[in-house]
């Protein structure tokens, strides 16, 4: 094939413009390979600030919020009446703790801003297509009142201390979250033995055990080995946990049913951990929930992913929106300025070409040539700019600039009778609040390589067009006359 | 034998009033073999007639006949694929293809013939040679002399074997003896073998070349017959 050998001559021959114009597609592809790198990266970045959450194995989480669509007339007699049993009085009046100067402690538990529903519903949602397995857990406010039985007794005390007055200096408010973990199920709950970063799981007995927030550890001297009280009742300290990042924080956790007995809450449960059998099936399995099971409330990770803030997310924005604008005027660009260039190339050759034609070579074969000669300055340009994007990329990676990924604490709306702490995350209990420093990289992959080499060629298509269209209209005849 | 033969052949360039008759209403007829010189003052109309001669254009009006076939009525293709197998040109600026060497600008030639690669080689090889620049088959058009380009050019336009020769002003660009030289290796082509030339040159010393001689003058035939003795045309020079 002659003409290969002529477009390698081209070439090389003339490699001012060649480089010119494979360089103007090497940026525009390099650009894109480095924008696409980064965007990789920033997401792999929220996969490690969610992974934790999706990654304990829960997919969904179900509960009844105060404000449920179709409000308590949906619900049964009876449950109506459980419910206002377990949330409507929880008063404490001092004067039951015994006779004036009495020391007393007593403790209560208060729902957070979910209800709590029948332990039942487990079975009902497992039994769900799609639904690989179900945990049910119990989140509580425990609040212990201790303190001396004030002389005057006899006048009530808000059940937490919120707002007017406040209680009198002998009475000590202490409020501690505590959730009920179902220990066979050492994957999916509030926690999972994954994030037991001290100690161990549960036993499968039913001693008395707790696995405490490292956080909470920390502030109350806690250590494994120790034991921490609730409601009078003595609980050993087997391990301590880490909650991620947005994820669901209770202060202690224990057996499920020891706390469902000592709140009085038999069967009653708050919140379902539900794993899908696979990620696709997330979003028909919430519907499927949020039909059969009435005035519940259904959390996914995407729900989550929406409340990671800080400047991860504002690189995610930024990414998205310019990144992608960017990335088109870079290539367009590209293309212009390759098709410019070889306008004028095909201009400053006209002779040449004409010669071709003057010679007997037939139309199209001198169109070929032209835009041969194109694609191969951009394939040319479709390696530099990948290249040049692994360059940018590995540049990205080895600088790792650091990115602040910020859960912000859940803005709920709190219950009639307000005061029960924030609540709503992944679950029961308190969000895990703060922030996390990320590692950006870049990952380049060959598909990503692919499509850059594929970018190249197409804007040496482009310009291969343009070119062969001046060069196809070209006379014989300008071998004779063109001046140059 | 007739080989090429105009009929009240015009070229316009341009419209109207501005339009300006390059060749005008010209009858020529050009026999299998022969060897003629067009001559004539600058902008007479040489290269135009050049241009129809060599299907490098269409006339505005008239016949262009090759063999009795009259090129109006052959398409763009058929009139490139005439120019690549029965005419070769030569051109006044040699009009070599700057970034191949003297060989591939002898392929190129050869390339609308789809030839084997081997063998393509080979006979862009045995052309240069006849023109007695083998040594040089592997240098680019810049790193030759004037004459080594034109014996490139000549090379290249024997490549496909043609019927017709057609040069407008070879030795434009050359000295008076690489003129000389150059002329002397078209003659010996000519006398060797059955080729028709037609040369266009303002030189009536490189026209004597030539046995046979048309004069131009404002796109008419102005005279048509032997070339002067080159003796007569050096006295005239002096
Ligand atoms: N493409 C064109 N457009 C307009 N006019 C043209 C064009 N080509 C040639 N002409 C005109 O046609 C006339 C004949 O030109 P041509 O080139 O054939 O003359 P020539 O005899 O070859 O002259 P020279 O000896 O200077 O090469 C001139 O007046 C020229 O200006
Ligand atoms: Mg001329």
């Amino acid at each position: 094939m002659f003409y290969i050998s002529y477009i390698a001559s081209e070439l090389r021959r003339r490699k001012g413009r060649t480089l010119l114009t494979a360089l103007g597609l090497a940026v525009g592809v390099g650009l894109v390979v480095a924008v696409s790198a980064l965007s990789a990266g920033l997401d792999d970045a929220q996969d490690e600030v969610l992974e934790p959450l999706t990654g304990v194995g829960t997919d969904i989480s179900v509960t009844r919020p105060i404000d449920a669509k179709g409000g308590f007339e949906s619900l049964s007699k009876r449950e109506r009446r459980q419910l206002q049993d377990e949330n409507g009085d929880a008063r404490i009046g001092l004067t039951n703790q015994g006779d004036p100067g009495d020391k007393f402690t007593t403790t209560s538990f208060l729902a957070t801003t979910q209800l709590s529903f029948p332990a039942s519903e487990v079975d009902e949602v497992a039994s769900l297509d799609g639904v690989k397995s179900v945990a049910a857990g119990l989140t509580l406010n425990a609040t212990t009142v201790s303190g001396t039985v004030p002389e005057d007794g006899g006048q009530d005390q808000p059940g937490v201390p919120s707002g007017g007055g406040g209680p009198p200096d002998n009475i000590d408010f202490k409020s501690t979250s505590v959730s009920g973990v179902d220990q066979a199920q050492k994957s999916l709950g509030a926690i999972s033995a994954a994030q037991v970063s001290k100690g161990n799981w549960f036993s499968q007995g039913d001693s008395r055990e707790a696995i405490v927030n490292t956080s909470y550890a920390n502030r109350q001297g806690i250590e494994v080995g120790d034991t921490v009280m609730v409601k009078g009742k003595r609980l050993k300290v087997v391990g301590l946990a880490t909650s991620p990042l947005g994820g669901q924080a209770s202060d202690i956790y224990m057996k499920l049913d020891q706390l469902q007995q000592l709140a009085d809450r038999k069967d009653r449960v708050n919140t379902l951990y539900v794993r899908a059998d696979s990620a696709d099936a997330v979003g028909a399995v919430s519907r499927e929930i949020e039909q059969t099971f009435a005035s519940s409330e259904v959390t996914d990770a995407q729900d989550l992913a929406d409340r990671v803030g800080g400047s991860l997310q504002d690189a995610k924005d930024l990414a998205g929106k310019l990144g992608t604008a960017l990335t088109i005027v870079a290539l367009l660009a590209a293309f212009l300025i390759a098709s410019l260039l070889t306008l004028s190339s095909v201009t400053k050759r006209t002779r040449e070409l004409g010669t071709l034609k003057a010679i007997g070579w037939p139309q199209r074969k001198v169109v070929r040539q032209v835009t041969g000669e194109a694609l191969a300055q951009g394939a040319l340009g479709g390696v530099l700019g990948a290249a040049i994007g692994v360059g940018a990329a590995a540049l990205i990676t080895a600088v790792g600039p650091e990115l602040k990924a910020t859960v912000a604490e859940a803005t709920q709306a709190s219950g009639p009778g307000g005061g029960p702490p924030p609540g709503g995350g992944f679950g029961q209990g308190a969000v895990q609040a703060g922030s996390e420093l990320i590692k950006l990289t870049a990952p380049v992959d060959a598909p990503l390589l692919l499509l850059a080499i594929g970018l190249a060629l197409l804007g040496g298509l482009v310009a291969g067009s343009v070119g062969g269209l001046r060069a196809a209209r070209l006379r014989p005849a300008d071998a004779l006359r063109h001046i140059d | 034998m007739t080989l090429i033969k105009l009929n009240a052949v015009t070229k316009i360039y341009g419209e109207g009033a501005t339009g300006v008759s390059a060749v005008d209403g010209v009858e020529l007829r050009i026999d299998d073999g022969e060897f003629l010189a067009i001559v004539g003052p600058s902008g007479s109309g040489k290269t135009t007639m050049l241009q129809l001669l060599g299907a490098l254009d269409r006339p505005t009006s008239g016949e262009v006949l090759f063999e009795s076939t009259d090129m109006a009525r052959m398409s763009d293709s058929e009139l490139a694929r005439l120019r690549s197998t029965t005419l070769g040109f030569i051109f006044q600026q040699f009009n070599l293809i700057p970034t191949l060497t003297a060989r591939q600008n002898v392929e190129a030639a050869l390339a609308p013939r789809g030839l084997p690669a081997a063998q393509r080689h080979g006979r862009a090889g045995h052309l240069l040679g006849q023109v007695g620049l083998a040594p040089r088959a592997d240098h680019l058009p810049t790193q030759l002399s004037g004459g080594e380009q034109q014996r490139v050019a000549i090379a290249r336009a024997l490549a496909n074997e043609p019927r017709v020769l057609l040069a407008d002003e070879p030795t434009g660009n050359l000295d008076t003896t690489t003129g000389e030289e150059i002329m002397g290796l078209l003659q010996e082509l000519w006398r060797s073998s059955g080729l028709t030339i037609v040369l266009v040159t303002h030189d009536r010393a490189i026209a004597a070349a030539a046995p046979r001689m048309v004069r131009m003058r404002d796109g008419r035939i102005e005279g048509d017959g032997p070339s002067e003795p080159v003796s007569a045309v050096r006295e005239e020079a002096v």
